[in-house]
């Protein structure tokens, strides 16, 4: 699940863009009394950092995560760096202190540009503990795969399940002034199950492949 | 536990099926995968019952076109339909609730129809990993559990991902080529299940016509393998008909530096990607 590491375009030059902060309770501590709870927590925070940039599902999502029973991971895509060295700072005052004196063993994850994770763990005291480098497409279809933009916005979805013909219907139906390129953004984030779609980049980019096909494909 | 040249059975593929209590999470409320019924019969090119759009209530309005994600549905003479041998059973079409008519109708599947579901909808768990979805905890809770301990490289490949979906044909040609060079995929994991010769990688034979969006093999592997990976994953691009993306995860060094240029040399590699910052790896157990 929360397939986030073969995202595209993210680009060095432009940091800050997106960070995805992950919690996740190996399996075998899931059962743990007390670390739901503590999971629980850990949304609200997410929710007191980032409601007010957040379109209403990922509200929705994490209003529920925190109320419920949390999912196992729990995400949230920050499009601001400033506002997860907020949540860490937070975090280390007392929910990762007494998840150490609990033995609760809830594992933070983050998916951004190296440099960015890097920039965070140095400010925020943490060191990096494993890296996942994602190498890319191989195989004989490989240069038939989508270019880009259109790319970028297909892998939003780790899953696979934003289609590239709804991609390119949607930056149609732009060009056409029939729908917005924050209403596009939100068409292809909101069935996401996982919550890791990113309806601000999203929305950069539909716009962009509108430009770009003004005058036709 | 199966030793080598033990083959899966469809039958103990199916009892471990049904040990696994699969569920599909759909609209906002688990409920029994059975609980969604209606079949019809199938061309010869798809085994099974499969899901279909009903002809009778189908108003051609196309809106479930460019939904799928595998291109599978088409719209002729005004009334779309779903190829059986290119839908994945992801269920992308049905969730989107985009029919005004209803007509896009889900269907109890059979083996070996069935691993095209388990592969493709997300929603389904696994009871070898515990978690929604293709994939297994890998990085993600790794100051947990070690999984990967330094001196290690975990390769994680994923045939079908991105866009493009793939058969089990393909996951058969990864799982032999790591196989025949010594490597064994990691338990617990949903492709490890299907493997029905561990001497060889070979999966069921009833199963490699299936098309899936994706799934995950995963190895852990000395870190003196780098190169010989590489090698194998070059080999692979060449042989494999789709798409397969390749990840690395691997422990930081001392000072919380990657290790991958060190061992993998100057291998391209997407300038983002997961970093595990290791807040569990002193309150665990098994942390490290």
């Amino acid at each position: 699940m929360t397939h986030t590491s073969q995202r595209r375009g993210l680009d060095p030059h432009r940091p800050g863009e997106e960070v995805i902060v992950l919690a996740m309770i190996a399996r075998e501590y899931q059962g743990l009394d007390g670390i739901q709870k503590a999971m629980n927590e850990l949304a609200a925070k997410m929710l007191e950092h980032g409601r007010d940039h957040w379109p209403k599902w990922t509200v929705d999502r994490l209003e529920r995560a925190a109320t419920g029973q949390p999912p196992s991971p729990l995400v949230a895509v920050f499009t601001e760096t400033r506002r997860v060295e907020n949540l860490f700072e937070d975090l280390k005052k007392k929910w990762l202190p007494r998840n150490r004196e609990k033995g609760y063993p809830i594992s933070l994850v983050i998916t951004a540009l190296f440099d960015d994770t890097r920039g965070l763990c140095q400010k925020e005291g943490f060191k990096e503990h494993t890296y996942l480098h994602s190498l890319g497409p191989f195989g004989k279809r490989a240069p038939q795969l989508p270019s880009g933009d259109e790319l970028s916005l297909i892998t939003m979805c780790g899953h696979g399940l934003i289609a590239k013909n709804r991609v390119r219907k949607l930056v149609e139906s732009i060009r056409k002034g029939e729908v917005t390129p924050a209403q596009a953004a939100e068409d292809i984030a909101r069935p996401c199950e996982c919550g890791i779609g990113n309806k601000k980049r999203a929305q950069e980019l539909f716009a962009r492949l509108a430009k770009k096909f003004q005058s036709g494909p | 536990m199966s030793g080598p040249g033990d083959r899966i059975s469809r039958r103990r593929f199916l009892d471990k099926t049904a040990k696994t209590g699969l569920v599909v999470y759909s609209l906002g409320a688990w409920s029994p995968i059975s609980a969604v019924h209606g079949a019809r019969s199938s061309p010869a090119a798809a085994k099974g019952p499969f899901r279909y759009i009903d002809k009778s209530k189908c108003v051609g309005c196309g809106s479930c076109v460019p939904l799928c994600p595998m291109e599978a549905i088409t719209l002729a003479n005004e009334k779309s339909s779903i190829d059986p041998n290119e839908c994945a059973e992801c269920g992308t079409c049905w969730r989107a609730k985009v029919c005004p008519v209803d007509a896009i109708t889900p269907v109890q599947l059979e083996w070996p129809r069935l691993m095209r579901e388990m592969f493709s909808n997300p929603l389904v768990v696994k009871k070898s990993t515990g978690v929604i979805g293709r994939g297994t905890e890998e990085t993600k809770t790794n100051d947990a559990t070690n999984r990967y301990k330094r001196g290690q490289i975990g390769v994680i490949v994923e045939p079908g991902r991105p866009v493009l979906g793939a058969r089990f044909h393909d996951v058969e040609k990864i799982l032999k080529k790591f196989r025949s060079r010594g490597y064994e995929v990691v338990s617990q994991n949903p492709v490890a299940d299907l493997i029905a010769d561990q001497k060889t990688g070979a999966l069921n034979p009833e199963i490699l016509d299936e098309k899936i969006i994706s799934c995950v093999i995963e190895l852990i592997v000395p870190d003196t393998s780098a190169h010989d990976v590489m090698t194998a994953v070059r080999e692979l691009s060449g042989e494999v008909e789709s798409v397969f993306s390749v990840s690395i995860a691997l422990r930081a060094n001392e000072q919380g530096k990657s290790r991958f240029e060190e061992l993998f040399g100057r291998v391209y590699q997407l300038p983002n990607g997961k970093v595990n910052i290791g807040v569990a790896a002193d309150v665990a157990k098994g942390g490290a």
